[in-house]
Order: structure tokens, then sequence, then C-alpha cells
């Protein structure tokens, strides 16, 4: 990962802009004020909760790249339980059942694909892909129609009650409340994946298959509940994301997480703990990269290329494991 | 022999066409599993390569194929010192290997995995299939070419992987224990096949467990021990298999454990079990069939008639599809896993269903235990290593530690980890489908003698085995397993190899002498 950043000084001098200026851009937009920290910290929430639900299932040897549709669906039904029982705001806590209600919907979609590959042997890249395209598009008809926010000159949703947000803290620096659902599920899954028991059935259902069949694990149902699991932490992404800065859905919902999510995942090597710092530095790059653009004249999708710099040389290493291993015997 | 051109530039008057290794070293990190090995092997000749689990064998087969750079020490081939960095290095100098844990791909079918290994992406299929269905043929072996790997038996993908060696006219042909899967028939032709290798010119290595392979059919020896050359010898014929025990471990000897124990009640029972194996496919059939606790059955027969099916069933890893199989009048197929892990001892042919490369030594030795008893807890997991050092002690494993992952150990001591696992249980049933495959002479000894203890101790031991002296040696009683249907059992000292073998044939099984 040091690489990637790195490798931004030669990009800079090559474009002509001026590498030290470019370095203190990068990192004061996210460092430089408690501003730049807030947001910071709200591009990292999702990414941290949708890097999860892609490093459980991850971990049973499973892909899950519908990321971004468990986390369209889950902020859909979050704010059609918010806006449809306005009462909520009024309850302490309430905000809690809009984030049940996301997770719920996530781990329905995150149902469908875990029941086609655990019984009907239908590859979850597959079906969580196409997966993605019904969300997207179910939920562009819903905001684009019935329930498009008539006072709104855009499409977009009507918001979630305040009563129904978490806050952001600390004034006009925004530090959002909403990191602490994201620390907490982090460490839920951590606990969950080390010290249960059937977190370590699942951990052998992704490394010895065999030798966990063998010993009693139920194989499919693993595999099912391992994207259930996996897309009710993409439908808790899009709640929160919803309660915590959003607040309403329009086109641009995510700009994206679900495959930053798949590289996340894949940089932690599916264990939690490690999601939370790479999801961070995955947020750092992408906010960094519109400041850039800004400031320095360097097209902000460089950066964002160089977040794939770590992903290539993992995959790079891996690949390079597995061929040894069928050329000769690898370790 | 060979009458290859030697340097002249540096042939000296001892000089011959051979593989030379001198004072080869490889560590990893404290371990020296390479510690100056020396060996010449010639062209022409057969050469075993022996050594007790974990001496160092597989690492210098490595070495001499490319996948690990020796740390120090050198490689000569016909005097002149060669460079073997990769695999593509060695195959160009000639070298082929036969590994001793497959790595071919499951999901692909044997000709595709065949295509693949000779480069020949491009390489006609069709070519292949014919030149790989006669190479297989002249060993003996029938392999369907498109049938997928992942559904043939460990034996089968060993025999593919030997038939793609075989296909390449290599110069020097390594084979690391090749001979562990193979039936005693399927053997001899084998050998046979290296001899015509051999005489063609080419140098064959040959590691094998089997001593007596040593002495029968190989022209020379080396023996390592702890990572070193401690013995070579060029007339193994000569040699008595105590000689190479003694040149192996030093002087050890193991005394066989008595098994005395009286016979208890009934505990395990078949009636009427008729099932499709689930490993093979065949039809398995056990029409009766009781062993009571303290008592030990061997099982004979022939390599894949069923062997694995069986023992799956046994276990309880699957229920068969018709008849009743019961441990203490409870259906086998039918406990729960807690249960099942806890009273069945069951050590499967296939290692990844007992063993995984990429879990720590200690949780492939705790893996049943945070399954269903004690969850992976901070304590649990510092008790369950304790457990798991205790095990490596007690079971003589030699892992580089307790922290180790599986593929760091050497073949035998893969096996050593699933037989502590199950054998510290206090099962009722123990289950041994080729325990003690790819286990060097002394620990077969110890898990003869082990399997005896746990009889002694009320289990009922079920012992599938193709040496049939080991099974004699074992048994209390004996049932022969010929196209997947188990004969009735009777006592050992009634077993005669005549009636052994006459089991075997009368279901026309391809006959097989005994060993
Ligand atoms: N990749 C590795 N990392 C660490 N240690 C290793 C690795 N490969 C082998 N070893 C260690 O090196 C030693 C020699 O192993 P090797 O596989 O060469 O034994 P072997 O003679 O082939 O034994 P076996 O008869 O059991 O197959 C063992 O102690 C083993 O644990
Ligand atoms: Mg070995």
């Amino acid at each position: 990962m040091l690489m990637s950043v790195a490798l931004l000084g030669p990009i800079a001098a090559v474009v002509g802009a001026d590498v030290g200026h470019t370095y203190s851009t990068l990192f004061l937009t996210s460092f430089g004020s408690p501003f730049g920290i807030g947001v910071l910290l709200i591009y990292s929430i999702p990414l941290v909760l949708v890097g999860l639900a892609v490093a459980v299932p991850y971990r049973a040897g499973l892909f899950n790249i519908g990321g971004d549709g468990q986390l369209l669906m889950g902020a859909f039904t979050a704010m059609v339980v918010g806006v449809s029982l306005p009462g909520l705001g009024a309850i302490p806590g309430g905000v809690l059942i809009l984030l049940l209600a996301g997770a719920a919907a996530g781990a329905f979609f995150g149902a469908i694909a875990g029941a086609l590959r655990a019984w009907r042997g239908v590859s979850e890249i597959v079906t969580t892909i196409m997966l993605n395209f019904v969300a997207l598009f179910l939920v562009r008809y819903f905001v684009a129609g019935p329930l498009r926010d008539p006072g709104l000159t855009f499409n977009a949703s009507p918001a979630v009650d305040p009563g129904l947000r978490i806050a952001k803290l600390a004034g006009n620096a925004g530090i959002p409340m909403s990191a602490l659902v994201a620390i907490l599920a982090a460490a839920v899954v951590a606990w969950w994946a080390y010290r249960t028991r059937s977190g370590w059935a699942h951990r052998m259902l992704g490394t010895a298959p065999s030798f966990a069949r063998a010993k009693g694990v139920r194989v499919e149902v693993g595999y099912f509940l391992a994207l259930v699991a996996g897309g009710a932490l993409g439908g808790l992404a899009g709640a929160t994301e919803l309660v915590g800065n959003q607040y309403r859905i329009g086109f641009g919902f995510s700009p994206g997480w679900g495959i930053d999510a798949v590289a996340i995942a894949l940089l932690a090597r599916g264990n939690p703990l490690a999601v939370v710092p790479i999801a961070v530095f995955f947020a750092f790059l992408r906010n960094g990269g519109g400041a850039l653009q800004s400031a320095v004249g360097i097209p902000g999708t460089v950066v964002t290329l160089l977040a794939a710099v770590p992903v290539l040389i993992v995959a790079a290493v891996t690949g390079w494991r597995t061929y040894r291993k069928f050329r000769g015997e690898g370790g | 022999m060979t009458t290859a051109p030697a340097p002249s530039d540096q042939g000296g008057p001892e000089l011959r066409s051979s593989l030379q290794v001198r004072d080869v070293r490889k560590h990893f990190g404290p371990i020296l599993a390479n510690d100056g090995v020396n060996a010449e092997f010639r062209l022409g000749q057969v050469h075993a390569l022996l050594g007790e689990n974990g001496a160092g064998k597989s690492t210098l087969i490595k070495i001499l194929s490319g996948i690990y750079e020796a740390d120090g020490g050198e490689i000569l081939l016909d005097g002149r010192p060669v460079q073997i960095r990769s695999t593509a290095d060695a195959r160009a100098s000639g070298i082929a290997v036969v590994h001793q844990h497959s790595a071919l791909i499951g999901r692909l079918t044997v000709a595709e995995n065949i295509a693949l290994a000779h480069d020949g992406l491009g390489f006609p299929r069709k070519a292949v299939v014919s030149r790989f269905t006669q190479a297989a043929a002249d060993l003996g072996f029938t392999i369907d070419p498109r049938r997928t790997v992942e559904s043939l038996s460990v034996g089968d993908r060993q025999r593919v992987e030997i038939v793609r060696e075989m296909m390449t006219a290599a110069k020097v042909l390594i084979l690391d224990e090749p001979t562990a899967t193979l039936a005693p028939s399927e053997r001899d032709v084998l050998f046979a096949t290296l001899r015509r290798l051999a005489d063609l010119g080419s140098a064959v290595i040959l590691v094998t467990h089997r001593l007596e392979e040593a002495a029968l059919y190989c022209d020379a020896v080396t023996v390592l021990r702890a990572g070193r050359t401690v013995f070579e010898h060029e007339e193994p014929s000569r040699l008595s298999q105590a000689d190479l025990v003694r040149a192996m471990v030093g002087d050890v000897r193991l005394v066989a454990e008595r098994h005395t124990s009286p016979r208890g009640e009934i505990a395990l029972s078949a009636a009427g079990v008729r099932s499709r194996g689930p490993v093979s496919g065949m039809a398995i059939e056990v029409a009766q069939l009781t062993v009571r606790s303290g008592e030990i059955l061997g099982i004979a027969g022939v390599e894949g008639n069923g062997q694995s099916d069986l023992a799956e069933m046994l276990s309880g890893a699957v229920k068969p599809d018709h008849g009743s199989l019961l441990l203490h009048e409870r259906e086998i197929g039918a406990l729960p896993g807690h249960e099942r892990t806890s009273l069945i001892a069951y050590v499967p042919d296939d290692e990844s269903l007992g063993f995984s490369v990429n879990l720590r030594v200690w949780e492939n030795l705790s893996a049943e235990e945070m399954l269903y008893r004690r969850p992976p807890t901070a304590g649990n997991k510092k008790a369950m290593r304790a457990r798991s050092a205790e095990l490596v002690e007690r079971f003589n494993i030699r892992p580089p530690s307790i922290d180790a992952v599986g593929g760091q150990l050497s073949g035998g001591n893969r096996r050593r980890v699933q037989i502590a696992r199950e054998f510290s249980k206090t099962p009722s049933l123990v289950v041994c489908g080729y325990a003690t495959r790819g286990l060097d002479v002394q620990s077969i000894q110890q898990v003869k003698n082990w399997c005896r203890e746990l009889a002694n101790g009320g289990a009922a031991v079920v012992y599938i085995a193709s040496d049939l002296e080991e099974i004699l040696d074992l048994s209390d009683s004996v049932a022969v397993l010929a196209r997947g249907r188990l004969t009735a059992s009777r006592p050992a000292v009634e077993a005669t190899t005549e009636w052994i073998g006459h089991a075997m044939l009368s279901t026309e099984t391809p006959s097989e002498q005994t060993a």
C-alpha cells in the first residue's frame, strides 16, 4: 500500500505538477483539519461495512460482488421504513429499527445468491453481480417515480426524519457518530470469526472444505449462511450511510463501494480487523483524489487507480503461488 | 549402460554420466531440512533414496526439480555444475518428477491436466489422450482421461502423475513414494518399466519406505538422516532390512505390544448393507459383519475395490443407502457430529479428509474440539495449544512448530497429525484406511502398537490395509473386500493366504501375488 502512495510522486512529476505540493495536498485533505478527518471517516464507514460484507463470505471461500446491491436495498428499505413510520423518530433508539430493516433487506438479497450457490451450484459471483442490477433499477424506479420527493428538483427519495438520523458531532467538523456502527460491526464479526465455534466451522469451510465436510460441517448450510451474513452487513452499510450521512437516496447513492470492498476484503485476506485500516486507506485515496484534481490538476481517477496497486501485487503473488503449486508442489 | 560423451575438459577417470549432489543444504527458519546431502545418481541405474519421515527426501527432490533453491552445495549433471532455479530449468535439464503430494487441478479432466503440464496448450487434445492412454496401458493402469481429477481415488491421481512423467523422455526420473498407493501387481509393472527406462539410459531415483523394494529392485541406495547423507551402498541386494533400518534410525528397536484383551460385547454390527460407494461409485455390499470391543478386524484386498467407500460408511461420514450399520445398537450414519467424532476414530485414506495444508498444526489437531466441544476463546486456545504440544510429543510428530501450517510438514508427519488427533480419543470404534501410508518402518510399528493399545482399551478396530503381512500380524480376524463386497470374517489363525487369495479371486478381481 505504501507503494501506491510512493508511485504518486513520479506520476505527479510526469504530469508536470509539484511533487511536494501533490503529497501535501493528499495528506492535508484528510488529516489537515478536523473537517478533513470528518470527511475521511464519512468515506470510510460504508467501506468498512461493505468490506466486512465481502470478508465474511470470503472466509468461507465465496466471493460476494453484490455489496452495492445489498447496500442499496438496505438503504432503500431503511428509508421506506423511516418515511412510512414517522412516529418512530420520537422513540429513543428508533434508528436501530431502520438499521435492522436495512440489514434484513441485504440479508434477503444475500439469501437469494446463497441458496442458489448452496443447493443449485450457481456461481455466487454471477448471481451477486446480477442482483446489483436488480437493486439498482428497482431503487431508481422508486425514487424517480412512486417514492420521489415532490419538493425536489432532482430525482431522490424523501429524507428520513431528523429523529431517525445518527448525529455528526463537534459542530462543523462533522465527526460522524455512525462510525460507531462500523467499529462495532467489525468487532462483532472479528469476535465471531476468531472466538466462536461457528466462526471456526466457517473458517474450516473456507480453507479445507473436504476436511470440514468429513467432520460433520454442513457445507451447503454454511455457504448459504455465509452469503446471508454478508448480505446483512451490506444492507447495514446502506442503512448506516442513509441515517448517518445522506439521509435520502438519489441516483448516485453509492459511488461503487461494493467493488472497492472486494479489493479491501482481499487485501485484508478476510480478516475483519484488517478490513478497518484498509478501508480507511481506500477512503484516504478517494478523499485526496478529489482534492488533487482541483488543487494540483492531477485527475482524481489517477489516485483511485493507485488503489489498484496493492490489489495487483496481492493478485500477482497469489497467482504465482498457484502456478508454482501446479507446476511442482507448492509450499 | 550409456555411452554419453564425457566432457573432456573436466573429465577425470572417475567421472561417469550422472546427476550428482554435493553438500546440498536447505533450511526453513531454524530447521535444517537438508544439511549436507551427498549422492550420485548414475544414468542407467535405479537408485533408492531412503530415510525416516522428515529426513529431508522430499526437500532434496524439490531442490532438484527447481521448486526450492538450495542455500548451498552443488548439483552436477554429467560432471558439469548446473543451476536449477525453476521447474522450467529442471525440465530443460531433463529432470522429471512425480511428487509425493498430487499437484493436479481437481476440476480439470485428466487429459486437460496432462496437456497443461506438457506446455501443450496448443497441443492437440486427441494426441494427448492417445499418448496418455498408451503410456498408461504400458504400465497396466486403466484410467479414463476424460474423468475429472477430483473424481479419481488418491491412488489413481498418483497413477496419472506417474504416467504424465513417463510420457516425457526424461534423463533423470524422480519418483517420491510412488509405490505407497500401488497394488503389488502394479508395483511389479512399475518396477519393470523403471528398469526398462534405466536400461535405455535414464537415471531413476525412487523414494520409498518399503525397504524390500530397495533390496529387490534398486542398483544403489542412499540413506538420509536428519538432512544428511549417512549411508551409501552400491549393492543393496546384499543388505538386509535390518542393515537399512539401522542406517536410517540408528539402533532403536521397537517391541511389538502384546494384544491380549479378551473379546467384549459386540460393538460394530452390519447387516444387509448395500450402497453406492460415496467415493468410487461402485456398488458396496456388506451382508453381515460383527466386530467386538477389543477385537481387531483386518480387511484385506486389492486397493481400489471399495476400501475408501467402506471406510467412509463405517466412520459415519456417509450413510449407506440400505441396511443397518450399528455401533452399540445405534445407527452410525445418524450419530450427530459431536458424538460421532468422539466415539469414532477415523484415519481416512484421502489426506484432504482429515488434514489441511492451510491450517496450523495445532488447528489441525484441535479441529473437532473447536467444532463441537470448546469454542476457541483465548483461554481454550491456550489449553488446546498446550494439548497439541503434548500430542506432538506423544505421537512423535516432527513439525517445525505447532504454529507451522500443514503444508510445511513432511508427508509422514501430516499423516501422524491425523493419527494423533484420532488416536488420542477414547473411541468405541477405530477405522483405519491405509493409516500407515507414507510412514517409515518404525512408525508403522508404532501405529500397529497404538491400534493394539486402543483395542486393549475396549475399542473395536477395523484396519484396512493392502499389506497382507501387516494385516495378519495385527488382526484377530480377517475379512476380504473384493469388487465392493466384503466376505464374512474369520479368525486370523484360519485366514490362510490361500483363503484370502481365493476370496479375492472368487469375485473376479485381478489376482495378486502375496508379498
Ligand atoms: N516449506 C517448509 N517450511 C518449513 N519446514 C519445512 C518445509 N518443507 C519441509 N520442511 C521441514 O523439513 C524437514 C524435511 O522434510 P521433507 O518433506 O523433506 O521430509 P521427507 O524426508 O520427505 O519425509 P516423509 O517421508 O515424511 O515424506 C521436515 O522437518 C519438515 O517439517
Ligand atoms: Mg516426503
